[in-house]
């Protein structure tokens, strides 16, 4: 998918681990590790919103878009 | 309740299924000397009743797996719509070999009675209506298992 989550550099930059993380939005940790490894097929308004609130980020600083090579 | 009753009615059609295979087996192993024993004479046409039993004894056992797919509650799986397709498949063979059976006996052996050429007829519609309804399912099922692993990989 052209769309690619940036969760992990987040993450980093904000020193947080995964347990933590998926605790403070209500998710799963099997989830976010779908999430973080580009696994995931779409995201919620509602969990987006939880994780720009947790990481103190907005959406474009978790979210990218990278053009998919058409030879690919 | 509901859950319970399915797990009953399920386990009962594999039970019949499961019974169904050795009996299957038997009745391939057995019918040189069934067919001696009903004075039918041997030739091309019955010939093509062993694969028949062979693959209606494959289509079985692929409706074993079938039904123990609902038994572990995940029927919209990547494997059920393997199933479903490999069943079609069979269903078409089957009515291919059906086919030609109906066309040998109308060309090759005309001294065979109006009643085999009907049943084979009947056959035939019943296979080929079977391998379309078949088809229709895997679709669906194929579908189904997209928009149930889309909904899976939403966080």
């Amino acid at each position: 998918m052209a769309i690619i989550v940036n969760l992990d550099v987040m993450m980093a930059k904000r020193k947080i681990s995964s347990q933590e993380l998926a605790e403070k939005i209500g998710i799963t940790q099997a989830n976010l590790s779908i999430l973080k490894t580009n696994k995931g097929k779409a995201i919620r308004f509602s969990t987006l919103n939880k994780l720009c609130e947790v990481l103190d980020c907005k959406p474009g600083d978790i979210l990218d878009y990278e053009k998919e090579n058409e030879n690919d | 309740m509901q859950k319970s009753k399915t797990k009953i009615i399920v386990n009962f059609i594999t039970t019949l299924l499961k019974i169904s295979i050795p009996i299957g087996v038997i009745i391939l192993i057995l019918l040189n000397s069934i067919l001696d024993k009903l004075n039918i004479k041997q030739d091309l046409l019955t010939f093509l009743i062993y694969p028949c039993i062979i693959l209606f004894l494959a289509f079985i056992y692929i409706f074993i797996k079938l039904f123990n797919q609902l038994k572990l509650e995940k029927p919209f799986s990547k494997e059920t719509v393997k199933y479903l397709k490999n069943s079609m498949i069979i269903s078409f063979i089957i009515d291919i070999i059906i086919a030609i059976a109906l066309i040998l006996s109308i060309i090759v052996y005309p001294t065979y009675t109006i009643a085999v050429k009907i049943s084979l007829t009947f056959f035939f519609i019943l296979f080929l209506g079977v391998g379309i309804a078949l088809y229709l399912l895997s679709e669906l099922f194929r579908q189904a298992t997209e928009y149930k692993e889309e909904n899976d990989l939403t966080i």
